[in-house]
């Protein structure tokens, strides 16, 4: 068993919350320009995924002791939010994709991987 | 592999009604403030705005909840706790918070329909409008806590700033603390006068955003648009279902189907006959009209059922050249005789003149009581002045709008003004 390369992209969105300031209605079009895209990545079939995560969360380390802290917060900037897994056969088409997202506009940063996947021979 | 169901989210920009965030935070205001008391109604904008943030960060991803609201009061009922227990750690002297508030907070989600959160709004609605509040008070906290208006956002629909905007919401909050107003709809012997203050301060908002002194077009859309749901909520629960209240929303949506068509691509005020009437929303119409038949069901003409059934007549007319202004006349009369304001008899006089000419107008002008009340105003000199100027007193005519351009507030007024004084010269040269 090898781990093979797929067609599939993963990009991880950090960048902590939005902007608390922000109106309903300036979150309500921040959300629409989200949507348009996820559309538009729809119908030429390149969209496959997304999905948030919640704020929760812990970071399990060590060896012989373990730990269990409460790893990054929510409000930093590293923080991840949620990931998006799109279709295309090549690293620049996927950047082509995450350099046209609106969530860049609203302060984040989109980190692209490519999905190893194992295949037997 | 990832979860299948991650694979297909329900994502569509087209599925997201419009102001979507704005009234569906607000009614989660409206129901935590029913649990936590008016006097935590700053506690209950800001976690609902926080609980807005957390469904801007996850509803991207994977579309919008079936049930929104319950959602967002579910998200906010939890940042409200951690608040609440954080506070009073901090300060043991504080009122707590009372147990019964806890419980609610930490229970799990009961059944949050959207009777519940109608109810919730319909309260609000009184705690927002009551007459211990000045108007502009009311005014600024209804549109930021019923209609989930940012401060930005009111003073641009005020002409104000934000800072003042602010501090105006800050005073309301505290007024309410003081006064403890009781979240709740008025008993039944106090209802009927209570529902004429919120109908009151409704066409106030309304004719806001109608009137063109409210600056930008989409803002003043927005307040109309406001007012007319806010209005709808009413007609729609059973509480407040009178037939005032019909003929309120039916006068609004008279007078909103037409705003788009009062000025032109350049914002410039037209006439009635220079209206495309094309441009009129006929949609809005049709609601209107049956808006105002079945206000008038009821036994009672108020000033909304006469000013709508204004609206009505000129909705109803081909073009301007078929207005049947002899019926227009006859509600100002019975306009008048309600209201016995001056404003009311400057636009009978308009009326009257249609009907018996310009000199008719003008006598009926000169006869008004407390006519000094209308010096002030602009449109009055306007109104000499196009008067005058249909009598072919081009040099008097032109004196009444200079005066009127001095008075006016707005350039679109001024440039209506400007105009009109071209035309004067033209026929005196």
């Amino acid at each position: 068993m090898k781990a093979e390369p797929t067609n599939q992209y993963m990009f991880l969105v950090r960048g902590g919350p939005c902007h608390s300031t922000a109106s309903p209605e300036q979150m309500q079009v921040q959300m629409t320009e989200v949507y348009t895209w996820i559309d538009e990545l729809t119908k030429k079939g390149i969209f496959s995924a997304a999905q948030p995560l919640t704020s929760e969360g812990r970071v399990v380390s060590g060896g012989n002791s373990v730990t269990v802290s409460d790893g990054i917060s929510m409000e930093s900037k590293e923080s991840v939010g949620g990931f998006f897994i799109v279709n295309v056969a090549t690293m620049e088409e996927a950047v082509d994709i995450a350099r046209n997202s609106p969530m860049l506009r609203h302060g984040k940063q989109l980190e692209v991987r490519q999905i190893a996947a194992l295949k037997c021979d | 592999m990832i979860d299948p169901g991650l694979s297909q989210p329900a994502v569509s920009a087209g599925e997201v009604a419009d102001h979507f965030f704005r009234h569906e935070g607000a009614k989660v205001v409206a129901t935590l403030t029913a649990h936590l008391g008016t006097h935590r109604l700053q506690l209950a904008e800001d976690v609902v705005q926080e609980a807005l943030l957390r469904a801007l960060q996850t509803w991207s991803y994977r579309g919008v909840p079936d049930n929104p609201a319950a959602w967002l009061t579910q998200v906010a009922k939890n940042i409200a706790l951690n608040s609440l227990q954080r506070e009073q750690r901090w300060n043991d002297k504080q009122e707590g918070i009372a147990a019964e508030h806890a419980r609610w907070l930490s229970e799990p989600m009961q059944d949050m329909t959207p009777e519940t959160f109608a109810d919730d709004t319909l309260r609000m609605m009184f705690v927002c409008f009551h007459p211990e509040l000045a108007t502009d008070a009311q005014t600024a906290l209804a549109l930021r806590t019923l209609c989930g208006f940012s401060p930005g956002e009111i003073a641009a629909a005020f002409l104000s700033s934000e800072a003042a905007i602010a501090k105006r919401l800050v005073r309301a909050r505290q007024r309410i603390r003081e006064l403890a107003l009781p979240f709740a709809v008025p008993e039944p012997a106090e209802l009927a006068a209570r529902l004429d203050g919120v109908l009151h301060t409704l066409y106030l908002l309304f004719n806001e955003g109608y009137k063109a002194s409210s600056g930008d077009h989409l803002v003043r859309e927005d307040l109309c648009r406001e007012a007319i749901r806010l209005a709808s909520l009413l007609r729609e629960h059973p509480a407040t279902q009178e037939s005032r209240v019909h003929a309120l929303l039916a006068l609004m949506l008279l007078n909103a189907a037409r705003l788009s068509a009062r000025t032109d691509d350049a914002g410039n005020l037209l006439r009635l006959h220079e209206q495309d009437r094309a441009a009129w929303d006929q949609a809005m119409i049709r609601r209107g009209i049956a808006c105002l038949r079945h206000a008038s069901q009821g036994e009672t003409v108020s000033i909304y059922h006469l000013e709508a059934s204004i609206a009505a007549t000129h909705c109803l007319a081909a073009d301007a050249s078929a207005t049947n202004w002899p019926r227009i006349l006859q509600l100002y009369d019975q306009l008048f005789a309600l209201t016995g304001s001056p404003v009311t008899a400057m636009n009978r006089a308009v009326a009257l003149a249609r009907v018996h000419g310009a000199q008719a107008g003008l006598d009926a002008l000169e006869k008004i009581p407390r006519r000094y009340l209308l010096e002030g105003h602009h449109l009055y000199h306007a109104i000499l002045g196009t008067f005058t100027a249909e009598l072919g007193q081009a040099t008097a005519a032109i004196t009444h709008f200079r005066r009127a351009a001095e008075l006016a507030t707005l350039a679109a007024e001024r440039d209506f003004i400007a105009r009109r004084i071209a035309e004067c010269r033209g026929e005196a040269g």
